[in-house]
């Protein structure tokens, strides 16, 4: 059972209508798993994640996910799921930890209340976002990377065994972004969890998680990310002009490879 | 005073202003958190072409308008869901279709023997004991789907594709909440009538939302509001000796238009 894998791509093609946003994907990702998804505006990964999700279908080939079809494992509550960039209503009457009670009671049978454990859970999640002194805040009156910590606490209150996370690191700050990747490599360890994240800043994130996925309609890489992302395979999934993206100071992993 | 209160019309009218005041109290937060104030008007609109339908079948018009209102609601809720209309377009075109058919049945019927101002801006002294007894009926079963789903439906409201990925059915919740607003909507026709009766579905949870950021006090609110505002409606109308209807939604409004004033000033 530990040994199967999280997350078994086959030949996997997914269309919206005669566009081709995913092309013969094979992609298989362990338990346990920390799994960076990176690649251009438009290269498919929120479509992946939303295919791992159950919300798009493939037009050919098989998903796997925690041993089922995307459809059953969908609405057992056993994924946890941040979308990218969410529009909220700012007027939506809830406090930033009643959003984060959302994801213990929608595993509540009808009508019931939330017991201790539910209550555990909600304060853990709030504090290691660093977000328990704020918990009854409005959650519309939050800045747009605290709503972001509230959001990935929820993602995390459900226990989940697969956590997917579209570009949690958007809106929060240097320090917050870097506590958080630490964070996700600990949540990992502790409760070891599968995570598969979308995140912009290769740089950054090919220090922390074990495998990295270049997607830009095809999966161009899948593998380490320390030592093996080539600037080959970055021009590969980005085009040419990549390499202004990724110089920058913070940008360790690769720095041999600019040479 | 005493007088009125023996009175059976006015007796029934406080009892059917009692039960719509907590049906529409509750009702009212889902619609306006969820942005669907403009269906519930669009629904109640449906509903003429049901009543219309019944007069020329000579069938009870509460029957045929529950029958309009079940089936645009769901019908709306569908096309929306698969992304065919928004919901702005689909309701305008129901609405519009549902009011013209109601103006077919009507010529059709020829005969103008019905009180069509009676289901346009409501009677209440239409109401008989039926009405009371299908309005207590949809209230013991709307009380707990409410409240045993309330969190689930708060989750599906704030974020749809989150919600399930939990584990909630928020399609299915959703279907159930507009047959609830429908059915609510039509049993409501005789006290507030087909036009005004969206006035009730918006106002509450809006004036909810001018007192309180917190869902709980914002649906405590809300059913207070409706609550003063039909039986303070009722009283005043029957004083004034003005239409029961159009004086709570006068009512209504002027509460919420003096909160917002006292809330900014
Ligand atoms: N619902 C949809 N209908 C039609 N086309 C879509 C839909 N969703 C995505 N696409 C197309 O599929 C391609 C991949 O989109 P996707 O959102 O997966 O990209 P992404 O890699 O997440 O991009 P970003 O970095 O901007 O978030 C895009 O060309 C997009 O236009
Ligand atoms: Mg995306």
């Amino acid at each position: 059972m530990e040994d199967l894998p999280a997350i078994v791509f086959k030949d996997v093609d997914i269309c919206y209508g005669d566009f081709v946003a995913l092309e013969r994907i094979n992609l298989t990702i362990a338990r346990g798993e920390l799994v960076s998804v990176v690649g251009p505006n438009g290269g498919g990964k929120t479509t992946l994640l939303h295919a791992v999700l159950g919300f798009v279908l493939p037009s050919s080939g098989s998903i796997q996910v925690l041993e089922g079809s995307p459809q059953e494992v969908q609405p057992s509550g056993r994924i946890g799921y941040l979308p990218q960039l969410s529009n909220y209503d700012r007027n939506f009457p809830v406090s930033a930890r009643d959003v984060v009670a959302m994801a213990r009671f929608a595993q509540r049978p009808f009508g019931t209340k939330l017991c201790e454990d539910d209550r555990v859970s909600i304060n853990e999640s709030l504090n290691v976002v660093g977000m328990l002194d704020k918990q009854h805040h409005h959650f519309g009156s939050l800045s747009g990377g605290q709503r972001q910590r509230i959001l990935i606490a929820r993602a995390l209150a459900g226990e989940p065994e697969l956590l997917i996370l579209d570009e949690p690191s958007t809106g929060l700050d240097a320090v917050a972004q870097d506590s958080f990747y630490h964070l996700l490599q600990e949540i990992r360890h502790q409760r070891d969890i599968t995570i598969l994240m979308v995140s912009h800043d290769i740089g950054t994130v090919s220090g922390f998680v074990d495998q990295i996925a270049c997607l830009n309609r095809q999966l161009h890489y899948h593998g380490r990310a320390k030592d093996c992302l080539t600037p080959e395979i970055v021009r590969r999934t980005f085009g040419p002009h990549m390499n202004v993206l990724v110089h920058d100071e913070n940008c360790t992993s690769c720095e041999h490879a600019h040479e | 005073m005493n007088d009125l209160l023996t009175m059976s019309f006015f007796q029934n009218a406080l009892i059917m202003g009692g039960i719509l005041s907590v049906l529409f109290g509750l009702l009212s937060f889902f619609v306006v958190i969820r942005r669907m104030t403009f269906l519930g008007a669009g629904i109640a609109h449906t509903a003429f072409g049901g009543v219309a339908l019944g007069v020329l079948l000579g069938v009870h018009p509460f029957l045929t308008s529950a029958v309009f209102c079940l089936v645009s609601a769901l019908l709306i809720g569908r096309l929306v869901k698969r992304e065919t209309m928004s919901y702005d377009t689909a309701i305008g075109i129901f609405f519009a279709l549902a009011m013209a058919l109601g103006a077919l049945f009507i010529a059709l019927k020829k005969a103008y023997t019905f009180d069509l101002s009676g289901y346009l801006f409501g009677n209440i002294l239409g109401l008989n004991s039926i009405d009371l007894l299908v309005g207590a009926g949809i209230l013991v079963l709307f009380i707990p789907f409410y409240f045993g789903f309330f969190q689930k439906l708060l989750f599906a409201s704030f974020d749809d594709a989150v919600a399930s990925t939990t584990g909630v059915k928020s399609d299915t919740l959703e279907s159930v909440l507009l047959m609830f607003l429908a059915l609510i909507i039509v049993v409501s026709i005789k006290m507030v009538g087909i036009i005004l009766v969206s006035a009730l579905v918006v106002l509450p949870a809006s004036f909810g939302l001018l007192i309180s950021r917190d869902y709980r006090r914002v649906v405590a609110a809300s059913v207070a509001f409706t609550f003063v505002t039909i039986t303070g409606g009722l009283f005043l109308s029957y004083f004034l000796d003005s239409p029961a209807g159009a004086t709570m939604v006068v009512v209504g409004a002027i509460i919420y238009f003096m909160t917002m004033w006292i809330r900014k000033t």
